[in-house]
């Protein structure tokens, strides 16, 4: 295991911020991201022996955290619904609130879709290929999440964007 | 601005104030992990477990339920007149005479009991043992380990084909390399005495 361990904490060290900021930016809730994210690589740690081997591990596992975060929205989507409760402890307040107010009204895959294309600046492809969607899919989940976002923030939108 | 601009700078800035401590989260997942390992580990060999010990209370129970789901009448009796008993109803004692000349000539008497065992009592000029013999029905079929301890030793149990008409059982052999206990059985039909 010890072997293991090592080749895995090299890795940790390189893709753990960036996947707990995309998972942050979809969820905008510090403690549930760095729950979630851990979770990811727990499972990842779990399978590491095979997905070490894999051509990317990186999308790996941050398929299953994305998958995860996605999963959690559902269900504090149901729980707000059932308890009408607005409250939220362990908020880090973001710089820009508006930003991250309009984001968190969209619908999840347009949200998952909008932090992979423009924070993490993934190709159409691999966005597609992390959600399990086609690309035409992503395409129209990333071009009504910009128009809707554009509404929100009051911005234009570029038409000459994907 | 630009809605894209605005965006990417956003997320630039909402995602900078998060500095993980990774060398403690890096902790955290490997202990957490290896309990998780453990954790399936020990499920794996409950689980194990189980199986095996359910297997050995409940895997012969399970076996006798099969074997009596097997003990049923024949389908296609050539006498659909005749009430055919089914296991429980085959038990009785019923005798033969074998006629033909040897040490099994003369009065063969057999009981056949609901558990299956078989009690034979042989003419006087029999040396062999006649205990411990075992029967199974299913179907038309009959099968039995009779003289496996003498006349049929090392041989496999005789399989016969069993009809019962009239008071009378036939036993006709479709497989039994034992020629005595063929001759026993199926030489002539045995008739019910209870």
């Amino acid at each position: 295991m010890e072997d293991v361990e090592l080749e895995y904490a090299w890795f940790f060290r390189a893709e753990y911020p960036a996947v707990l900021r995309t998972v942050f930016l979809i969820l905008h809730d510090r403690h549930r991201s760095e729950d979630i994210t851990q979770e990811a690589f727990i499972q990842l740690l779990f399978h590491w022996r095979k997905v070490s081997r894999y051509q990317r591990p990186e999308a790996w596992v941050r398929r299953v955290a994305i998958r995860l975060a996605m999963r959690h929205q559902k269900r504090e989507r149901i729980r707000s619904l059932l308890e009408r409760e607005t409250a939220r402890t362990n908020v880090l307040e973001p710089r820009d609130i508006d930003l991250a107010r309009a984001v968190g009204r969209l619908p999840r895959m347009q949200r998952a879709t909008v932090v992979l294309f423009y924070f993490e600046d993934r190709p159409i492809a691999e966005i597609a290929d992390i959600l399990e969607i086609a690309s035409s899919t992503a395409k129209v989940h990333l071009h009504r999440a910009r128009t809707r976002l554009a509404e929100l923030l009051g911005e234009e939108v570029d038409e000459d964007v994907h | 601005m630009s809605i894209e601009r605005r965006i990417r700078d956003g997320f630039e800035q909402n995602a900078a104030d998060l500095h993980p401590q990774v060398e403690v989260m890096l902790a955290t997942v490997v202990s957490r992990t290896r309990r998780r390992v453990l954790l399936h580990r020990v499920s794996s060999v409950v689980a194990v477990a189980v199986v095996v010990v359910a297997a050995v209370t409940f895997g012969p129970r399970a076996l006798d339920g099969l074997r009596s789901l097997r003990r049923v009448a024949p389908a296609n009796s050539l006498h659909p007149s005749v009430t055919i008993p089914a296991f429980d109803q085959m038990a009785g004692m019923y005798s033969t005479t074998v006629k033909a000349k040897g040490v099994t000539a003369g009065v063969w008497t057999m009981q056949l009991r609901t558990d299956g065992t078989m009690v034979i009592s042989a003419p006087q000029s029999y040396p062999g043992a006649v205990s411990g013999f075992q029967f199974d029905l299913w179907g038309d079929r009959f099968r039995t380990n009779a003289f496996i301890g003498d006349l049929c030793s090392g041989l496999a149990p005789g399989l016969y084909r069993w009809q019962r008409a009239g008071g009378e059982l036939m036993l006709t052999p479709i497989q039994d390399d034992c020629a005595a206990r063929v001759g026993v059985f199926s030489s002539h039909p045995w008739r019910q005495r209870s």
